[in-house]
């Protein structure tokens, strides 16, 4: 795994965040937006010059901050999973993101006319021009592909990449997804009205919306035989998925999370787990209105009203949109591993319509099966399950 | 949908050349399809990829779907171009939501499946020129496992005027006869995958796969590595269709693959009349399926050989600027 997010640089940084209850949420200081008194975010507190620099590219890179902070995380990933010839086995990388090369495009959009010097920033806009980078920078030659579908793209990058490792297409895979802030996000999500001003309080009854965050989280799968060729430490097992749509509306979510839990079933099914099994939820979370309500109810619709620990963790990173997933998937396997539940920040009062409490400080336990879900917009759904690494090998 | 009268059947008997260097849609009639209120808030690429979804869907009679699977390069580029235009203009202030909430990635398959109620599988590739391929790859894998009997596969995208002068710029879209890049258009192709054969099935697709790096003198081998996933020999091939560009660079790789095949091979292409988007190649499938169902290359799609008496294996091969290959095999069915 490899993460790069406002509570972290590395997977060990964001491991004592989580552990020491550290969020990351601040006011923007990398971006100009005429919101920035306003809106909190969950910034990577470092310039792009100074990624630029630590990623060692030349001047007149077109690298934009959604390609830079993308290759920090998937470099990482790759080294820690302890591969140095990439080449070995047959590889392949899957990578999300939402808005692309966004963040330079906003910059530069109607200066491009006059200004020769900056067009090569043109081509950067494109969602795959990060994929490319990543893989380059990876060594990678082969299947790689991007995926789109909003707030749940990373979570869909891992389905594709176990979808691709099942079927033998590839022997290890390396998926996530990687989203910088932008202007044009922040004013969307401002238009919508579900940006909070305050920090963000998942499935709190005073919820005002989400914060934005920037973020890239990758990790490698890797097929059982190029596990055992390797004598690979496995992390964790992705023991199931699933993906289903809402088709109730463009942006909001259905009233009953019919979507939501149609994509919880199917996860459920392809592990051969029933809900009682289930030690611990990392929930979407994002703390508008219409978001939690939607997922507090295809909670209950699958585990009743006392159903397992859960908790969002976007009260520490934001809202990371495309990367979201992925950064869940990271701290999902965390919990796995450190038989910790991590909290679900700023909850004081359950909301009215049902009574569900989410985990409200650091909980030890045995977590043997972790269930994260990822939805966006387009009536996207998407559950990730992951089980612990002693489990089924 | 694309730069030909494909949408009612009139091409290839119908012919249109294109003029100048980025040519539109030629549009069907939106409201037979669409509802007025919807087709006013819909971006030219939803429209057009809600109406070949819904050919492909009664032609193919209306099987329940499995999944839906898009794949698009630019994606809702208008909209967002519209979105980033008025933060700029405006200074960050009085935006409405309507054209942030189109422009997603993922808006042509959400409205499909809005419009159909269909709570399906849904995913949106997004990667350059094998964004239909890898829409094609996934939906081949859940076929193949079984865990789907039918899905819609559809490559879509549409053309912005700044966007695409920035194209020109940065050298994609052709300007004048001896600039570089290449003449661009938009489109919406889509099809249902099925485990079955059905008596309106066009082909049968063998297998696809996708590159994102291939050096021109390595064409050869990669395509024979391609074949023999499929136990397909050379010789088994009746057509080769290409998805070569009027963009005098990046044209290398065509010899390199066409030489391994005999001069008299029926080399199909069809770019001069699709023009090129990054989902072009998906018209190149739908062209490659009709000529199989048909048994006939169409004259104005035919860059050179010969067509023989029967047709049974169709390759085709695609590639932008030198990056982003892919190859797929579809056979007679």
């Amino acid at each position: 795994m490899g993460i790069i997010s406002a509570i972290g640089d590395t997977v060990e940084e964001n491991l004592r965040s989580l552990m020491e209850l550290k969020p990351g949420i601040s006011r923007i200081e990398n971006l100009d937006t005429v919101h920035k008194d306003v809106i909190r975010v969950g910034e990577i507190k470092k310039t792009n010059k100074e990624l630029a620099k630590y990623l060692n590219l030349a001047e007149n890179n077109n690298f934009t901050r959604t390609a830079m902070l993308g290759v920090i995380a998937a470099r990482q990933a790759v080294e820690n999973a302890g591969i140095t010839d990439i080449d070995e086995w047959k590889t392949g990388l899957v990578s999300a993101t939402s808005v692309g090369g966004m963040d330079t495009t906003e910059q530069y959009f109607t200066e491009y006319l006059q200004n020769e010097e900056i067009r090569r920033y043109i081509l950067s806009h494109d969602p795959g021009d990060s994929t490319h980078k990543i893989a380059d920078a990876l060594g990678i030659r082969g299947f790689i592909t991007t995926i789109s579908t909003a707030c749940s793209s990373a979570a869909n990058a891992i389905m594709l990449g176990a979808r691709l490792i099942q079927s033998g297409e590839l022997d290890r895979v390396v998926v996530g997804g990687t989203d910088a802030l932008a202007r044009f996000t922040i004013n969307g999500f401002k238009t919508l009205m579900i940006l909070s001003d305050e920090e963000n309080t998942p499935f709190d009854r005073d919820r005002k919306g989400l914060n934005l965050g920037e973020a890239a989280a990758y990790l490698v799968l890797e097929s059982e035989e190029a596990i055992r060729a390797g004598n690979k430490k496995v992390l964790a097992w992705l023991s199931g998925f699933g993906n289903a749509n809402d088709a109730y509306h463009q942006t909001a979510s259905s009233e009953n999370g019919e979507g939501a839990t149609l994509a919880m079933q199917k996860a459920l099914k392809m592990a051969g787990l029933s809900p009682e099994e289930i030690s611990y939820i990392n929930v979407h979370g994002t703390a508008t209105g219409n978001n939690d309500l939607s997922e507090g109810r295809a909670l209950i619709n699958i585990f009743g009203h006392r159903g397992p620990v859960f908790s969002s963790t976007k009260p520490f990173t934001g809202h990371t949109l495309a990367a979201a997933g992925a950064i869940e998937a990271v701290y999902s396997i965390l919990s796995l591993q450190h038989g910790t539940v991590w909290p679900n920040l700023n909850f004081r009062n359950p909301m009215p319509e049902f009574n569900l409490v989410p985990a409200t400080s650091l909980q030890k336990k045995e977590i043997r099966h972790v269930l994260s879900n990822s939805f966006g917009f387009g009536g996207n759904c998407s559950t990730l399950l992951f089980t612990a690494a002693d489990d089924l090998y | 949908m694309s730069a030909q009268k494909t949408f009612d059947g009139s091409f290839p008997e119908e012919v249109i050349r294109p003029e100048g260097y980025v040519f539109p849609v030629v549009a069907p009639p939106y409201k037979e399809y669409i509802s007025p209120g919807m087709i006013r808030r819909m971006g030219s690429g939803v429209k057009n990829g809600v109406v070949a979804s819904a050919l492909a869907l009664r032609e193919a009679g209306s099987p329940e779907l499995d999944a839906i699977i898009t794949g698009t390069g630019v994606g809702c580029i208008k909209d967002s171009e519209a979105f980033l235009m008025a933060i700029i203009e405006n200074q960050e202030q009085f935006l409405t939501p309507t054209a942030f909430i189109q422009s997603t990635h993922n808006t042509v398959g959400a409205q499909i499946a809005l419009g159909l109620g269909c709570k399906a599988y849904n995913f949106s590739y997004v990667n350059g020129a094998i964004s239909f391929e890898s829409a094609l790859t996934d939906a081949r894998l859940q076929l193949l496992s079984g865990e789907a009997n039918n899905i819609l596969v559809g490559g879509v995208d549409e053309k912005a005027d700044f966007t695409y002068s920035l194209f020109a710029l940065a050298g994609l879209i052709r300007s004048g006869e001896q600039s570089a890049g290449a003449s661009y258009s938009e489109g919406a192709s889509f099809f249902v995958l099925s485990t079955e054969k059905k008596e309106q099935s066009y082909a049968g697709l063998k297998d696809v796969a996708v590159l994102n790096r291939l050096e021109a003198g390595a064409i050869a081998p990669e395509l024979e590595r391609f074949l023999a996933r499929t136990g397909t020999a050379l010789t088994d091939i009746d057509a080769v269709v290409i998805g070569k560009n009027d963009d005098a660079a990046f044209q290398e790789y065509y010899p390199g693959l066409l030489s391994e095949f005999s001069p008299e091979m029926p080399v199909i292409h069809y770019k001069h009349l699709s023009g090129e988007y990054n989902t072009a190649s998906a018209f190149g499938f739908w062209l490659a399926a009709r000529i199989l169902k048909n048994q006939q290359v169409p004259e104005a799609v035919l860059l050179s050989g010969k067509q023989g008496p029967v047709l049974r294996n169709i390759l085709l091969y695609n590639q932008y600027r030198g990056t982003d290959h892919s190859f797929i095999l579809l056979e007679a069915c």
